[in-house]
């Protein structure tokens, strides 16, 4: 009898950042002792998390159970969250749960102040590609678990990926997009097409692919006259999604050549419940 | 944080004083979980004392609403002062789990 390999399990990243922050800081000073800016900053990390978890809490609704997924990281005006879905429906929901946070705190944010948000969603298989490690000496572990960070070039894709996004935008990771591209029941989720780009340390210094994110119900906040009026705006304004079945096909091309001509060793996501 | 634990007319009461955060929701989810190990199926989580709770503290009510609704039981939170009320706002829990203004109000409830 053959046992059944266990299959690794997979770490979903999302991240939403605050766009114009550094202009805001330094039009914003104010005249008091602590300045104006603080606000909104303060405000950007204690609802972000909280409207998150209000969005899993819808996302998941109808399902029994409700994955593990927090603040993992905080980088300077960046948010990261964290989860380990069981299965590619939990991707799926966390990915839904994570949009509809930044489209809607990008919209309440606007009314406040002169910032928008972004945000890029990425995922990795914990394997002999990308692996978790402990650092003893970080602060945030505690007696029984030292802080645990995630280390693979899966994990760099994303943080580089994250760049690519505009305001009010949600990027998307092309294994990730392969992932909710290949499930049958999509739940409004739509993919964008918006180009390729090199990334530092990526795909072998080949271009690559770029999605952005939107919702049947829900598409983002996009403004003409913002300063990166780029393809990823003109693309959402089109709402026009790539299809699936397209998508699919593209990104098993890519891998193929990458794989065969560069030895990327790309893989796809699977989760052991699927 | 600390976390008391008194059953009232077959209704499992916790009162939690503190904060429930990223430190201290792993006691907390421990705690529940031993409640619902051991078959309660209606519990009350009693905030009178508590002082703040963040998104972490959230995740063990989803969760434990979740279970209990699989059960046929029921959850419901009470004595939630102004910043815990304003989290439950913000994240929009408010309208997603039963909540009462007291103790009294959440027993008759159930």
């Amino acid at each position: 009898m053959t046992e059944k390999k266990e299959k690794p399990a997979v770490a979903l990243f999302m991240s939403a950042d605050l766009a114009g922050s550094t202009a805001f800081k330094s039009q914003a000073l104010g005249d008091s002792d602590s300045p104006k800016w603080l606000e909104a900053f303060e405000a950007f990390f204690r609802e972000v998390p909280l409207i998150m978890m209000g969005q899993i809490a819808a996302a998941f609704i109808m399902e029994e159970e409700v994955p593990r997924a927090g603040v993992w990281k905080v980088i300077g005006d960046e948010i990261v969250f964290m989860a380990h879905p069981k299965s590619s429906r939990e991707a799926q929901l966390l990915t839904i749960a994570f949009y509809r946070t930044i489209v809607n705190y990008d919209r309440q944010i606007f009314e406040r102040w002169p910032l928008r948000i972004k945000g890029c969603c990425w995922a990795a298989q914990v394997s002999h590609r990308n692996r978790e490690i402990e650092i003893p000496e970080m602060l945030g572990g505690d007696a029984e678990q030292a802080y645990v960070d995630f280390l693979g070039p899966d994990v760099d894709a994303g943080f580089r990926l994250a760049s690519c996004g505009g305001r009010g935008q949600v990027i998307v990771s092309s294994n990730l997009v392969q992932l909710i591209s290949s499930l049958d029941e999509s739940e409004g989720i739509r993919f964008h097409y918006i180009g390729r780009k090199v990334l530092k340390g990526v795909y072998a210094g080949r271009p690559y692919p770029l999605f952005l994110m939107s919702m049947e119900d829900q598409m983002p906040e996009t403004w003409e006259w913002e300063p990166e009026h780029d393809k990823g705006l003109e693309e959402l304004r089109k709402n026009n999604p790539m299809e699936p079945a397209a998508i699919l096909e593209m990104l098993e091309r890519i891998r193929n050549y990458l794989n065969r001509m560069c030895h990327t060793g790309i893989e796809w996501l699977e989760f052991q419940a699927d | 944080m600390d976390i008391k634990h008194r059953d009232v007319g077959g209704v499992s009461v916790l009162d939690f004083t503190g904060n429930l955060d990223t430190n201290t929701s792993p006691t907390a989810e421990a705690e529940v979980s031993r409640l619902l190990d051991e078959g309660s199926t209606k519990i009350l989580f009693n905030f009178s004392e508590l002082n703040f709770i963040s998104s972490s503290g959230l995740r063990i009510l989803l969760a434990t609403a979740k279970k209990l609704k699989m059960s046929d039981g029921k959850m419901v939170v009470c004595n939630l002062n102004d910043v815990v009320q304003e989290v439950f706002d913000i994240s929009g829990f408010a309208s997603i789990l039963n909540l009462a203004a007291n103790e009294e109000e959440a027993l008759a409830s159930f």
